[in-house]
This record gives structure tokens, C-alpha cells and sequence, in this order.
């Protein structure tokens, strides 16, 4: 069998669409698979309403800030992954994925994935409305007065909400080179929500130190590309992913 | 949308019997004269399911999960047990478990501070029986509880991020206060592992932390104890710890409690809804 693969005649036309792991060509599949994931979510968060739980508001808070996060973090994953799958795919002497462009479909994936986290994120903040606060408008300033945990969280669903609404194609187009500058409140925003996390954390909890490792990876991966690059003047032969 | 005023659940043959045990109080002058038990008799809330209440639990020693607790504490050894009355008293004694009465029986909302409730009843003793068998000296003024150290048995104990053994405690006339019990049995059958067995204390207008868990020992003092929780973040948790809906801690706004089974969250009261009896206590 391996024989015969091996023995297959090269064309360079079919050669891309063969390797099992060029996912280029079904973005759009896998855009619908994300959001088909957060439909699934969103509807066990309803069946979680709706359990026989001893402390549903807890679960659902926990659950739906959970969620925000992870699908935060896999946007937040998205150009450190580009480069590490070049250097991956170049290691094993892939027949694909050698060059930065043919992971450019994942940056298609980004803005997709940060609005399915904004989702989450209202859900989250729905929740504390409703359960918690009893939708009693008079107490969600002096709640977030008294508590830092609070008011953190605030403001970044409100940073995050104002990603999630400059996404669309677009207002993309129509603000020009100020979206960029405006998304690159991300870094600022993965701080604040560290941070929300860790506040919201009690004596003996440390779930937020994973993330906080895996934000320094992403981050940090961030600011070593940058500085190589300047400081070594390195030439960019199509490798350097500016997005 | 219907909304409740949450009152703590207190039957009418029990109420009146607290109502006879105050005038006996203020008879012997424990306590100050011209305090009116209110009628509760109208209960609003349910009891808890006793399934609910015995599998989410807040007991640190086992876990900061609070459903895996049921589950860990079947390791725990809770006979032989002696529970020692020391301290600034003048007979310190030991107390066989099995002699103490178990007559006296409360329903108490049982409000966490992490802003969730579970509604019990109690039975068990009133503290103010057994310090008074002990007979405290002019020198004592706090009542300090130990609870066990055992690390083979309970997991966290095993971590040094906490003060062990727990340590908690009253000021003598909170402990003297008729509403105080140390009970050794809720819904009617001995404590369970995860509540507290094989004795534990009550405190119904406190947050639940106070209310420790497997006393081992009974300490009065001289000077203000330092209970575990004060120690380990002073910022967060004092001694006195009444609950009280307008002073928020960092992590959990106060102001409002989930019983627990339910969804929505209802209004915290102060000192727990037992603003009436014990008020005075810190006028």
C-alpha cells in the first residue's frame, strides 16, 4: 500500500489538496464547527439552568467564564501557532505547510473564535445580572465600587464587546488602520482577565496560574519575535508573520 | 416575580421554649434585659433536603471542592472522641460524647460567606449549658475552639497553606448567648463526617466559617483568640464575622445569598435574620 502512495505521479495542482493535514480549502467547514461548538455549550449551560444543582448560579459562572476563556486563549494561540507549525512542518519535511503562507487560514479563524468567546462572555455577565443581582440596576455600581473583582470584570467585557463589534468585514474596512491599532487592546485585555480570575480565586484555588503560564508563552513569544527581529535586522523572507 | 422576605425558619413549639430559656437569661442577667425574641413562626423558606445539605459542603480540611467532600471525609475516624473544657475555668473537664444531651433542636440558615445558604435542623446542647458545668473564672472573657489535626486522614492538612489545626472563636457573652449551640446531630440523626461529627458548633447570625467543625477542644481565655481564616487573610475575615448585607468581602458581595437548590439569589438579612436577638450584643 505505502508502495503504491509513494509511487503516486507528482502534479503540482493535487499535491496541496492530498496531505490529510492541509485544512486550507474548509475554512468554512471548520468555521461552522466552532460555532456548532459554542451552540453545544450555550445549550448545556441552559440544561444546567434548568439541573437539579445544589448551587446552580456557581456552576453557571464558573462554566460560562471557563468558556470565554478558553475560546480567548485559542484566539490569543492563533500567530504563535502559524510559526510554530512552519518550524513543525520544516522539521519533519512536510510535502505542506512549510511556508508562513499556507497557515494563513487560521488568521481567518480569529475573529470568529473572538466572537464566540464575547459570547460567553455576556452570557457571564447575564448571569451575574440575573441571578445575582436580580436585574436591581441600583446595585451594579455599588457592587462594582466595593469589589475590584467586579469592576475588572466590567471593564473588560466592555473592552471585549468593543472587539467583537469592530469584527465584522465590514467595519474592518471602514476603520482602516486604526482596527489595528484598536485590536491590539488584546494584550492589554488578557491581563485584565487574568486578573478578574485571579481575584475571583480563593486561598487554596490555583487553577489561574495554568493560564497565567500559558498567557506568558503567548505573550512573551510575542515580545522575543519582535525584539529578534529588530535587533538582528533579520530579512524577511516570507517567514515573519506580521499578523 | 415573587419576592421574599427571608426569615430564618424557627418552629412555634421552639420559639417558645426560647422565649421561656431568654426570660430565664434575663432572670439570671446573662443577658440584657427588655430583648424580645420576634415570632418566626411563619416560615417562607424550606429546609434544605438533608441530601443537599450532607453533599455540598465547605470543610477545608478534605477539599475546597465542595461535592468531592462527602466522598473524602469516609477516611475520618470520629470515635473514640473526647471533647476537653479548659482554660480560665474552674473544673476543667472531659466530656464522654455519648452523656452529652441532644434536647434542644434549632432550624438555623446556615449562611456561608461565600454567599450561599443551607437550612438545618440542629439538634444538640447550648453552649451556654456546658460552660456553665465548667464554671469560667473572672478571667475569662473568649471562648477558643480546636478542632483535629490529622493529615493522614484529611488531604488539605497535608498542604502548609493554611494554619492548621482550625482554630475559631466567640466572645464569652456571644457564647453564652441562648441561640449558640453545639449540636451533635442534624435532620433528627447523628452529624455526618462532612457536617462536622462527631460535635461541631452553631452560630446562626455568623458566617459559617465560625461555626467549626470536630472540636477536640474547648479553650476559655483571657485574650482574643485568632481563628484560622483571620490568620490566613486578616484583609478578608475577622473575628467577629456577623453577617451583615452592607460590608461586602472582596470576592462575594454580601448583599444577597443562594438557598441552595435554588436559582435565583434572595436578600441577605442582618445578623442572618436574628437582628432582634442578638443586636444588643454589639450596641
Amino acid at each position: 500500500m505505502a508502495l503504491k502512495v509513494m509511487s503516486r505521479p507528482y502534479t503540482p495542482d493535487n499535491e496541496v489538496k492530498r496531505v490529510w493535514y492541509n485544512a486550507a480549502p474548509h475554512v468554512s467547514a471548520i468555521r461552522i464547527i466552532i460555532y456548532l461548538s459554542a451552540f453545544f455549550l450555550t445549550l448545556y449551560l441552559i440544561y444546567c439552568f434548568y439541573a437539579d444543582l445544589p448551587n446552580t448560579y456557581q456552576t453557571m459562572m464558573s462554566l460560562s467564564g471557563q468558556y470565554s476563556l478558553i475560546y480567548f486563549f485559542i484566539v490569543l494561540a492563533i500567530t504563535p501557532l502559524r510559526r510554530w507549525c512552519v518550524i513543525l512542518c520544516q522539521y519533519l519535511k512536510a510535502r505542506f505547510g512549510k511556508r508562513l503562507s499556507d497557515w494563513n487560514w487560521l488568521i481567518k479563524l480569529r475573529r470568529s473564535l473572538g466572537v464566540v468567546s464575547t459570547h460567553f462572555a455576556l452570557i457571564h455577565m447575564l448571569i451575574y445580572l440575573w441571578l445575582e443581582l436580580d436585574w436591581s440596576f441600583g446595585e451594579i455600581v455599588w457592587d462594582a465600587q466595593q469589589r475590584p473583582v467586579v469592576a475588572i470584570g466590567w471593564l473588560s467585557f466592555l473592552v471585549l464587546t468593543l472587539l467583537a463589534l469592530t469584527s465584522p468585514d465590514i467595519v474592518q474596512k471602514k476603520l482602516k488602520k486604526n482596527w489595528r491599532v484598536l485590536h491590539r487592546s488584546i494584550y492589554p485585555l488578557t491581563l485584565l482577565i487574568l486578573l478578574h480570575y485571579a481575584l475571583e480565586e480563593k486561598i487554596g484555588e490555583s487553577a489561574v496560574v495554568y493560564w497565567v503560564v500559558l498567557s506568558l508563552v503567548l505573550l512573551l513569544h510575542r515580545v522575543w519575535f519582535n525584539w529578534r527581529k529588530v535587533r538582528a535586522n533579520v530579512y524577511d523572507d516570507g517567514m515573519l508573520a506580521k499578523r | 416575580m415573587k419576592r421574599f422576605t427571608r426569615l430564618p425558619v424557627t418552629e412555634e413549639a421552639i420559639y417558645k421554649s426560647r422565649r421561656l430559656l431568654l426570660k430565664q437569661a434575663i432572670a439570671c442577667g446573662l443577658v440584657a434585659g427588655g430583648l424580645v425574641t420576634p415570632a418566626r413562626g411563619a416560615s417562607k423558606i424550606t429546609v434544605t433536603p438533608e441530601k443537599r445539605a450532607t453533599t455540598y459542603c465547605n470543610y477545608y480540611e478534605f477539599s475546597s471542592n465542595k461535592q468531592m467532600i462527602h466522598h473524602l471525609a469516609k477516611a475520618f475516624s470520629v470515635s473514640p472522641w473526647t471533647l476537653t473544657i479548659d482554660g480560665e475555668v474552674k473544673k476543667p473537664i472531659q466530656v464522654e460524647l455519648s452523656v452529652l444531651p441532644d434536647d434542644v433542636s434549632r432550624t438555623y440558615p446556615m449562611r456561608c460567606v461565600e454567599g450561599w445558604t443551607a437550612v438545618i435542623p440542629w439538634q444538640g446542647v447550648m453552649l451556654r449549658d456546658i460552660l456553665s458545668m465548667v464554671e469560667p473564672n473572672e478571667n475569662a472573657k473568649y471562648v477558643k475552639f480546636h478542632s483535629v489535626f490529622r493529615p493522614d486522614e484529611m488531604p488539605m492538612q497535608r498542604t502548609g497553606n493554611f494554619p492548621w489545626p482550625y482554630v475559631e472563636g466567640l466572645r464569652l457573652d456571644e457564647a453564652m448567648h441562648p441561640l449558640t449551640m453545639l449540636a451533635t446531630k442534624m435532620y433528627e440523626k447523628p452529624l455526618t463526617k462532612q457536617n462536622g461529627a462527631p460535635i461541631r458548633l452553631v452560630v446562626p447570625w455568623k458566617y459559617g466559617y465560625k461555626s467549626i467543625k470536630a472540636i477536640t477542644r474547648i479553650e476559655l481565655t483571657q485574650n482574643q483568640p485568632v481563628g484560622s481564616w483571620q490568620q490566613a487573610v486578616p484583609s478578608e475575615y475577622d473575628f467577629l464575622a456577623n453577617v451583615n448585607p452592607n460590608r461586602p468581602h472582596p470576592r462575594w458581595s454580601q448583599r444577597r445569598e443562594l438557598l441552595l437548590g435554588e436559582k435565583r439569589k434572595r436578600k441577605t438579612l442582618m445578623y442572618n435574620g436574628f437582628e432582634s436577638d442578638v443586636a444588643a450584643l454589639y450596641a
